[in-house]
């Protein structure tokens, strides 16, 4: 394969569940208000909140689109980097702050309507709106988490795989885990908030990086946590393939370790798997980041007050939970729960659906299968190794 | 003979060694965050001394105060209303302390530790659970006797839900590596996927309204476990990890000589008589130490599940005591919270050595 096709198919794998995730919501959207054809005269909160959806996810993909069949891969690619960079930084531009007041005269939770797509919340305020900048600090910790585990993971899974020291650095990294992570999160949370807190007072950040901060802060603290199953990924490639022909007559050749390690091993025979990987605790990233937003809205006192906004608390309300218990207002439960677990399901399944394109494709080039193969199962190996 | 030195020497070493170096290590990271912890004075932690007649703390108002001073110079909490009306009633005693609580936090603002302070505290924590006493939190009451009442209903779930998830995904995989075509376990398979992305609340939340639970009255155990079983965000990769080490020992040469021999090749449960017994048990001795990993993220997800459910566990314990700054609380849920996780994956590591013995003489 052609080296450079590699590397942007390397990082289109990276991002794909947000494809998958979020295309058939923004496609969806698009049609509906095509359809409909008079956006601006549904008043201020509708058009604020189509015309955010249609900059953030529609756009990007109809551009995607046609750059994909065009074969313009750069273009896509560079777009499908894009996509959570807008999300995360032009969130707050692109829904204007009418939004998040309340819709005056609403007394009560409203139903879905072509006024309010999701419908509102108590207060008169559109669940769309709540919904997208919830999955925007969603998203920022999942990208900075993955940041994470794919910088520290590859590197730490080097150094153990290459010096005989490493392993003791990753068995320090390793013993993280026995401290359960929503245990040390909530942990690091709480020294964090009053940190950020401080610096706030001091006058030493500006009130509108606040969030970004706090984000920043769990999505590095649950990458941390996240680190040590890549390294043992990275690890376990460079061991087994240190034994190979090939890496011999690399080295016997002249060619320096580090360059085999890093090129020939990790580059060239492994990145595909720490994709996989990568997309699979993708959403583990966000199944504990939903878990801590959850926990940070309902800790007592100081801990959760205003410390992490997350697209959980929508469902930690006591109108979402009055809407679960009683069958009352249910889109005030429905909309954000269909939100978490389809882009929870998106990662996990991208995962895996990446995992058998990958195998399918080796297996045509006649490539060795796939390490992870051994290390995880599914249905699919079997064919593609035979095949 | 042999047998019984393998065994004391990996209780000794990995039971008793590691086990105490990762406690040090791990209580020690917590110590020195609250060391660095900024102080909480403003406006709206400090309340003045005045009507004190909402205290639900123990002992005279003034002894309370004194004795929080004592620990924790820079704020002064006098216990603390759970439902959170009155969420922060931490008063100052008087001008001179409020003086000296603000020159120590400008003290520890300025990144001013004193390190001989933090060793020397954690060694007096280190040396008071040696003796097998955490302490008292800031209301007063025996953590040890907290703890009595509170770690033993997070041990449970967590084990319970463990359990269960390995219980169920066996079950799984069993029946799709001797039956792949089936519908139903291809169903099953797959379910798991959308059952493991489920966040605990989200289950939780739908099966007290399903089963009309009323939480506050009677906490429902069986439900929280069966909450946790399927939440935990194992169940999948547990399913998909026994498959495949199943499939793997499926195509060995036992196998073939075992069907060979007579043995039913049609059964799934892995009963004597059966090749599933034998290729279950091969199989074991590979996924067992990727189970131990996993651990931990059951015992994490309990605290979620116990918030649901309104269990009162350690869960309860960590948020209390991070939200009241109560540093003898954190560090006992911390140590309790890294036994569990130690005990349940040196059950599943022991599970793994008695199914091979070989690895018992290699010394575990």
């Amino acid at each position: 394969m052609d080296e450079s096709k590699r590397f942007w198919g390397f990082l289109a794998f990276l991002f794909w569940p947000w494809m998958v995730v979020l295309t058939p919501i923004a496609v969806t959207v698009v049609l509906v208000l095509r359809m409909m054809g008079r956006l601006e005269s549904w008043g201020p909160w509708y058009a604020a909140g189509a015309r955010c959806v249609f900059l953030i996810l529609a756009a990007p993909f109809l551009l995607i689109d046609v750059a994909v069949r065009s074969r313009q891969w750069k273009l896509a690619i560079a777009l499908i980097l894009l996509l959570p960079v807008m999300i995360a930084c032009l969130g707050s531009l692109v829904i204007p702050e009418p939004s998040w007041q309340p819709d005056r005269g609403v007394t009560s939770a409203q139903a879905p309507s072509l006024h309010h797509l999701f419908g509102t919340n108590g207060d008169g305020v559109d669940m769309l709106a709540l919904i997208i900048h919830g999955c925007r600090n969603s998203y920022v910790v999942v990208t900075t988490a993955l940041a994470v585990i794919l910088i520290f993971g590859i590197a730490l899974g080097v150094v153990t795989g290459r010096y005989r020291w490493g392993r003791y650095v990753q068995a320090i990294a390793a013993s993280l885990d026995t401290l359960p992570l929503l245990f040390g999160m909530m942990i690091v949370a709480a020294l964090a908030s009053l940190w950020v807190g401080k610096l706030l007072q001091q006058g030493l950040i500006a009130a509108q990086w606040q969030s970004s901060l706090r984000s920043l802060i769990i999505g590095l603290g649950i990458g941390a946590w996240l680190v040590s199953p890549m390294a043992n990924l990275v690890a376990d490639k460079i061991a087994f393939f240190r034994r190979q022909d090939f890496i011999d007559a690399s080295i016997s050749s002249g060619v320096p370790l580090s360059r085999v390690i890093w090129y020939h091993v990790v580059y060239r025979n492994a990145f595909a798997e720490i994709a996989i990987l990568a997309t699979h605790l993708a959403g583990l990233a966000l199944l504990f980041e939903v878990s801590l937003g959850y926990l940070f809205s309902i800790g007592t006192a100081q801990l959760g007050r205003g410390f992490y906004h997350s697209l959980a608390q929508l469902l930690t309300t006591p109108e979402a939970k009055q809407a679960v218990l009683f069958f009352d207002s249910w889109w005030l439960f429905v909309a954000p729960a269909v939100f978490i677990v389809s882009a929870i399901v998106g990662f996990s399944m991208a995962g895996d659906g990446l995992g058998g394109l990958i195998r399918t494709t080796s297996a045509a080039r006649g490539d060795t299968p796939l390490l992870f193969d051994r290390l995880l199962d599914d249905t699919g190996s079997r064919e593609a190794t035979h095949g | 003979m042999r047998f019984v030195t393998s065994l004391l020497r990996f209780v000794a070493i990995d039971g008793v060694l590691v086990t105490a170096t990762l406690i040090l290590a791990i209580t020690f990271a917590v110590h020195l965050v609250f060391a660095l912890m900024p102080a909480p004075v403003s406006e709206q932690y400090v309340v003045e001394v005045a009507g004190l007649e909402d205290t639900t703390a123990v002992g005279s108002v003034e002894e309370q105060l004194r004795a929080a001073f004592e620990r924790d110079a820079f704020a002064l909490w006098i216990g603390h209303d759970r439902d959170g009306r009155a969420d922060v009633t931490a008063r100052l005693l008087g001008q001179a302390m409020r003086e000296d609580a603000e020159r120590l936090t400008d003290r520890r603002t300025e990144g001013v530790v004193d390190t001989p302070d933090v060793i020397a505290s954690y060694g007096d924590w280190l040396g008071s659970v040696l003796r097998f006493d955490l302490g008292t939190s800031r209301s007063g009451l025996s953590l040890v006797d907290e703890l009595k009442e509170k770690a033993p209903l997070t041990f449970k779930l967590s084990l319970a839900a463990y359990l269960a998830a390995i219980f169920a995904a066996a079950s799984i995989a069993l029946t799709r590596a001797f039956r792949p075509r089936d519908r139903i376990v291809q169903i099953g398979h797959y379910s798991t996927y959308l059952i493991t992305a489920l966040p605990a609340f989200v289950l939780g939340y739908v099966f007290i309204a399903v089963f009309h639970l009323d939480v506050s009255e009677r906490p429902g155990l069986l439900l929280a476990i069966i909450t946790l079983t399927f939440s935990s965000g194992i169940l999948n990769e547990v399913e998909r990890v026994i498959h495949h080490q199943l499939s793997e020992e499926l195509r060995a040469n036992y196998i073939k000589t075992a069907r060979s021999k007579g043995l039913s090749s049609r059964a799934v449960l892995p009963v004597p008589g059966a090749v599933a017994f034998h290729a279950f048990r091969q199989a074991a001795v590979q996924f067992l130490p990727r189970l131990a990993q996993r651990v931990p993220m059951v015992v994490g997800m309990a605290i979620l599940v116990e918030k649901v459910f309104v269990l009162p566990g350690l869960g309860d314990m960590l948020i209390d005591g991070l939200a009241y700054r109560d540093e003898p609380r954190v560090l006992a849920v911390v140590l309790i919270a890294i036994l569990i996780v130690r005990l349940c994956e040196l059950l599943t590591r022991g599970g793994k050595l008695l199914l091979d013995p070989r690895a018992l003489s290699a010394g575990g």
